[in-house]
């Protein structure tokens, strides 16, 4: 499919954030910043999520990303992803990225299941062809039945989830980027999701995935990063990085 | 690469991935008629009723035949529908997508085109009310028509460009769908739509077309339709050097935010 071999090159990418002032979004806000001037009291303040982060991924590696929350786990995967552009330094991925992020939100509330599947199946990258071949076997997954006939705004969370799943693992994955998923939906339906991730997983010929879960980083991935404060503090073999983190977790002078 | 081909990139990537945004578009306009008996025959019944009733009344309003204004206003009404709803619909197209910009790949570009897919709709159908308003009078069509082909296609630049301009800056500006509706609600009644052009040119308020792009973009469409010839020299002038405008405007727009939205939704 694609000739230049798979890969993901990210190089001293910096990730910034608007955040607190919500004025700034207005007319209004926008006005008052050219009277006042910069520095005036609309002006927001940034968060740096990314603060020059390098990461070069090829072929056939699998990489775990740890870290507290807000570390930039998220981020990393989203600028790999494309979907975030760094604000400073950049970002190349070469190959078909099949990304895992968020399994509540992206849905048309007032279209069926099976018009939802539909969407989401194409957003990702599928072909309408490839998503009819599809379709029963993502709705047996999904295990949401006659469900699939109502409009998805009649859906509980854990229905929503159980459909975006069913959906984002039928495809065929070259770059798969996961973002803390294994924790999703009712417990059953966990059992049944682990298992299939993990065959999911097996298909991707570069795999990244933020994970909480020592174990699984343990099992599935060679090399993991260790992000800290939106830079990387250590980049190596799974054992080193996990345990050096554990230690770090548990030692009392903690950073 | 330079942040404008990148940019072109972006675009004839989403122009590529048409199954994606014709798709959106058309479930958005299922979605409008879901649970509805007659679905988006209402699109038909609307500008009939409208057509019929203001036409009727304003027909005698400003001293026109009932024959030659009824196709007249149809027309007028159905293109500038077209453009009113690309551009507010356009300030909304980054804005509701925001679930999929934050979770998918596909450049931005789709969302624009799935709302031109939205508004096209209405425009085919309202284009084939105007021929059978036209047959209803027994006015005639000749190949002479077919000059609005090429308008349609000046009308539907024109309408991707603005839809894009109003994506990027509703991002930043929140208020500017609002305040766009409202512009448009007064200019639909200073557009010549409901009189003849040559009504302003009478009093010598020419100014009040000259001014007014979206009357050009109406006019090389609606011209050819309704008289069976090209449109004036002039009409294509102004419409050329609009899209000139429109397109330098959403290069400079595009560059300074297309790689902020996903920051700002």
């Amino acid at each position: 499919m694609n000739s230049s071999p798979l890969s993901i090159t990210v190089t001293d990418a910096v990730v910034r954030f608007q955040v607190g002032n919500a004025d700034g979004q207005t007319l209004k806000g926008f006005l008052a910043s050219l009277k006042n001037g910069p520095g005036g009291r609309n002006v927001a303040p940034f968060v740096d999520a990314l603060k020059g982060v390098s990461v070069k991924i090829v072929a056939g590696e699998r990489v775990g990303l740890i870290g507290h929350n807000g570390a930039g786990k998220s981020t990393l995967l989203k600028v790999m992803a494309g979907i975030y552009p760094p604000v400073t330094g950049t970002a190349v991925t070469r190959g078909h990225v099949c990304p895992l992020f968020e399994f509540a939100t992206g849905f048309e509330y007032h279209r069926s299941g099976w018009e939802n599947i539909r969407i989401r199946g194409m957003l990702l990258g599928m072909t309408p062809d490839e998503i009819e071949a599809k379709l029963p076997e993502i709705a047996a997954f999904s295990e949401l039945g006659n469900f699939l006939d109502y409009p998805v705004r009649t859906y509980s969370t854990g229905m929503f989830v159980r459909l975006a799943f069913a959906v984002s693992t039928a495809v065929n994955p070259e770059i798969l980027l996961l973002d803390e998923v294994m924790g999703a939906g009712d417990l059953s339906f966990t059992e049944k999701a682990n298992k299939r991730m993990r065959e999911f997983m097996d298909q991707g010929k570069i795999l990244v995935f933020s994970s909480h879960s020592m174990e699984l980083l343990t099992e599935y991935c060679n090399r993991t990063i260790w992000m800290d404060h939106g830079v990387i503090r250590e980049d190596g073999p799974t054992a080193d990085v996990v345990q050096h983190y554990k230690n770090s977790v548990l030692s009392p002078a903690r950073v | 690469m330079s942040a404008t081909t990148e940019l072109l990139n972006n675009n004839l990537k989403a122009l590529k991935n048409w199954r994606v945004w014709f798709h959106l578009g058309m479930a958005d306009i299922r979605n409008k008629f879901a649970r509805s008996l007659v679905g988006p025959l209402w699109i038909l019944l609307n500008l009939t009723l409208w057509v019929g009733g203001i036409g009727t009344v304003y027909a005698a309003l400003f001293h026109q035949e009932v024959q030659s204004y009824l196709p007249f206003l149809t027309i007028g009404f159905v293109v500038w529908g077209f453009l009113a709803q690309t551009i507010t619909d356009g300030g909304n197209a980054f804005v509701f997508a925001e679930g999929y910009i934050k979770q998918f790949t596909y450049p931005k570009q789709i969302y624009v085109l799935r709302v031109m897919v939205n508004a096209t709709v209405p425009l085919a159908i309202g284009i084939a009310i105007f021929f059978l308003v036209m047959l209803i009078f027994n006015n005639p069509i000749g190949l002479g028509a077919l000059w609005a082909l090429p308008g349609l296609m000046l009308l539907l630049v024109a309408a991707y460009f603005h839809a894009s301009i109003m994506a990027y800056a509703s991002v930043r500006f929140r208020d500017l769908p609002h305040g766009m509706t409202s512009l448009l609600q007064v200019l639909m009644f200073v557009t010549p739509i409901f009189f003849p052009v040559k009504t302003l040119k009478e009093r010598g308020l020419d100014f009040i077309y000259q001014l007014n792009p979206l009357y050009y973009l109406i006019e090389v469409v609606r011209h050819p339709l309704v008289f069976s010839e090209p449109a004036a020299m002039e009409i294509y002038g102004v419409t050329g050097g609009y899209l000139v405008l429109l397109f330098v405007v959403l290069i400079a727009v595009a560059k300074r935010f297309d790689k902020r939205v996903v920051y700002m939704l």
